[in-house]
């Protein structure tokens, strides 16, 4: 459903953010990747959603070539941004409406939008109030009801749970795997060893710009990813 | 799609605090302008009157041609609320008469009247310099502001086509605006009725209409230049800065700028040398008259003296002296009054060879250096709709010019006052009364104490003048007025579209994630 293939990324300035990198996330399957700041996570999911164009190889959604047919390739994606930003005149039922729109879904009615706001952890009486009254995690329910509503078989998540006090943590963890009981191509992007651990089909961790190591459930639960994970980390300094 | 996206932007626009207060400051501003013109309006229109009723009268009592002369003015034209034009620096009344030629009075200082260089407070002005600002106000951020507050992203993370987001913000622009013009233009014609019974005719209904739409195209043009801005950099500030600045430029200077540039390009004589032109015409009349008066006086010899006679020139009608002199103001008539009305009219052409060919010049570098400015542009269509502008008052000029050979005709043609006639131009007494020379007769009768002056104004009876021409302005009708102006529309609109189509290629290629 998610494919990167040989997927490369040199910005203007020259930095490489992303040296072609390769992985697949299939149908009904969470990949986490994991990576420290810089490591090139946004860049991917940039490429996903053709906010930049590849340099050298491809994203492709559902087998279609995000940079060459955007439009078609983002109906079947839906995206929760590291800081999730949304329109503050607006409450948040009319944001959720807005979005639900764009996403193609025109005949939702308030009361699909509250129960996908209930079943995020919002509280009621922040359905109807302006967004700019919001908290950051607050916003960062609203944008997960967002990816929700749209309902797109992939989604992409760019460090969703920061932000998230651990009780919406753990609601949100109910939800990734709701959502993958329901078939959805999850692709996460997290520092967040812990929470990869208990959802993840397969994790990968990502290195200035080179994906380092994959593994899939049974690999890491076998391992100890904590201790790989820093090993990788360290090898940078060393 | 682009409906969902119209309908968020419009509800966001609804939404903002800032397009409630400043459209009520604009409201409030028409409110404002509509009374202040609708009382010079309402003045215009009791003057106008007036003058009607005044010349009614006169016509009721002319005993000699010479007494007679028309005036032909324009009605007041109600649609100075919307664009008053240059209808402030210039008459609406001009006086017809054989002896010269209407034409715009020569300024003090030789300078072009027709360019504008300050705006009257009317609708259109409003319009463009505060509407357009509200323009500016609703679009400045629509690109570099969303991308800054992270929206931007958001909304093309979906199946969104860029163009259409693009528009859905220039729609929704629109419609504000749209909606703001058309409650201040209704509060406006509501003041006008309900307080000054002031109402259109048809033709002047659809000149407002088509104010309205031009004046749509021109927030157009300012809504699509905020776009493009905003397209081409990151924060809305810097989109506002480089707004502001640009709109300064485009409002208030470039269509001063391009009047500075006509009167620079194309210098106008100064007035001495256009008055010595003038004077010039006129030695050369003098000569011709000395020449025909020696001719007179040689056909006509004698002294004519004259005891008494009622007031000053045109009122001889009555002449207690030697004939001799009236007849020579008969053969005056005969012979010089038409060579006198031929150097009337070539001093005319002096002054539109000496003077108006060369505002014309001024006007048409304008024209062209107007071409490139959207404000100059709009400021020429409404002003042509409104008929306030150079054109239609040129029409009217023409109109009075016109109007005054029918009347020239008519005294020439039909009362033959420059020939037969003549005696008619300056008396009643009939050309046998003249040249019968009774005076040894009457100046025994008043020896004996007899009054014999029996012949003055006050005994005469006026002339029945219900056939002399009248003046009436003819409309030039909405079709003549956008005529005019055609070119400018078009150049306004095309200005638009590029403006617009250049802010959606800028937009597919603007980096629209929030932290970059
Ligand atoms: N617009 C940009 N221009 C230049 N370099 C960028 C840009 N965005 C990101 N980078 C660089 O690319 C690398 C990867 O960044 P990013 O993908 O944001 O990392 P992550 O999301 O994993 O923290 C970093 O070195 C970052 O500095
Ligand atoms: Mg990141």
């Amino acid at each position: 459903m998610l494919q990167a293939i040989d997927l490369t990324k040199r910005y203007e300035d020259g930095i490489l953010a992303l040296d072609h990198i390769n992985f697949e996330v299939k149908e009904g399957e969470i990949f986490c990747m994991l990576g420290a700041n810089g490591a090139g996570k946004t860049t991917t999911i940039n490429l996903f959603l053709n906010f930049i164009d590849p340099t050298d190889g491809q994203a492709l959604i559902n087998g279609i070539d995000s940079s060459k047919e955007p439009l078609e390739a983002k109906k079947y994606v839906s995206y929760v941004s590291e800081n999730v930003m949304l329109y503050g005149n607006f409450t948040a039922r009319q944001n959720l409406d807005f979005f639900a729109k764009l996403g193609g879904k025109t005949d939702m009615t308030k009361e699909d939008y509250y129960a996908v706001m209930r079943q995020v952890g919002l509280q009621e009486k922040a359905f109807e109030a302006k967004l700019k009254t919001f908290s950051k995690g607050m916003r960062q329910k609203l944008g997960i009801s967002i990816a929700m509503i749209k309902d797109a078989p992939a989604i992409l998540l760019d460090e969703p749970t920061s932000g998230l006090d651990p009780k919406a943590s753990a609601e949100f963890q109910k939800i990734l795997l709701d959502l993958k009981e329901k078939g959805k191509s999850i692709f996460m992007s997290t520092h967040d060893i812990f929470r990869a651990k208990t959802v993840a089909d397969r994790v990968g961790i990502m290195k200035e710009g080179r994906l380092v190591m994959m593994r899939t459930r049974e690999e890491f639960l076998e391992e100890n990813l904590e201790k790989l994970y820093l090993d990788y980390m360290q090898e940078k300094s060393a | 799609m682009i409906r969902y996206l119209v309908r968020k932007e419009a509800l966001n626009n609804i939404t903002n605090f800032r397009f409630i207060v400043s459209g009520l400051i604009a409201l409030l501003l028409i409110i404002l302008t509509t009374f202040i013109i609708a009382e010079k309006y309402m003045k215009e229109v009791d003057q106008y009157n007036e003058f009607i009723a005044a010349d009614q009268q006169s016509l009721g009592d002319i005993k000699a041609y010479a007494e007679l002369q028309l005036n032909a003015h324009r009605p007041p034209n109600p649609l100075i609320i919307f664009d008053s034009g240059i209808s402030e620096n210039l008459d609406n009344s001009v006086v017809i008469t054989h002896q010269s030629v209407p034409r715009q009075g020569l300024e003090a200082d030789a300078e072009n009247p027709f360019t504008r260089i300050f705006n009257a407070a009317d609708l259109v002005t409003i319009f463009r310099i505060v509407f357009s600002l509200l323009a500016i106000l609703m679009v400045y951020d629509a690109v570099a502001g969303e991308r800054e507050e992270g929206t931007l992203g958001a909304a093309l993370a979906n199946a969104v086509p860029r163009d259409s987001l693009l528009l859905s913000k220039f729609i929704a622009g629109f419609i504000g605006i749209l909606l703001a013009m058309l409650i201040g233009l209704l509060v406006s014609l509501l003041v006008l009725q309900l307080v000054y019974g002031i109402s259109f005719s048809s033709d002047q209904w659809l000149r407002i209409i088509f104010i309205l739409v031009s004046s749509l195209l021109f927030m157009g043009f300012f809504l699509a230049l905020g776009i493009l801005v905003s397209s081409r950099v990151r924060t809305a500030s810097i989109s506002l800065i480089w707004l502001l600045f640009i709109w300064v430029f485009t409002v208030i200077i470039q269509p001063n700028l391009s009047t500075y540039v006509g009167s620079a390009v194309v210098r106008i004589p100064s007035r001495e040398q256009i008055e010595g032109a003038i004077a010039q015409n006129w030695d050369e009349y003098r000569a011709k008259h000395q020449e025909l008066e020696a001719k007179i006086r040689e056909e006509v010899p004698g002294d004519p003296w004259h005891t008494d006679h009622d007031s000053s020139w045109p009122f001889y009608v009555c002449f207690d002296g030697n004939t001799c002199g009236l007849l020579r103001y008969v053969y005056r008539t005969q012979r010089i009054m038409p060579v006198f009305i031929s150097y009337a009219e070539k001093e005319y052409q002096v002054y539109r060879n000496e003077y108006e060919v060369y505002l014309d010049r001024q006007l048409a570098v304008q024209r062209i250096c107007n071409y490139l400015s959207p404000a100059g542009l709009f400021r020429r269509i409404t002003s042509s709709l409104a008929e306030t502008d150079i054109n239609h008052h040129e029409l009217y000029m023409d109109q009075a010019r016109q109007f005054r050979s029918t009347f020239l005709s008519y005294l020439t043609n039909e009362k033959k006052v420059f020939s037969e006639n003549a005696n008619l131009y300056f008396t009643q007494r009939t050309m046998d009364q003249i040249i019968h020379n009774d005076y040894e007769e009457r100046l025994a009768k008043r020896r004996q104490g007899v009054e014999t002056l029996t012949y003055g104004r006050d005994s005469c009876e006026p002339f029945d003048l219900s056939d002399v021409p009248r003046f009436s302005y003819r409309e030039p009708g909405v079709a003549a007025s956008l005529h005019f102006v055609f070119l400018d529309l078009l150049v306004l609109l095309v200005l638009t579209a590029v403006i617009f189509y250049l802010s959606v290629i800028s937009f597919h290629r603007y980096d629209v994630r929030q932290n970059s």
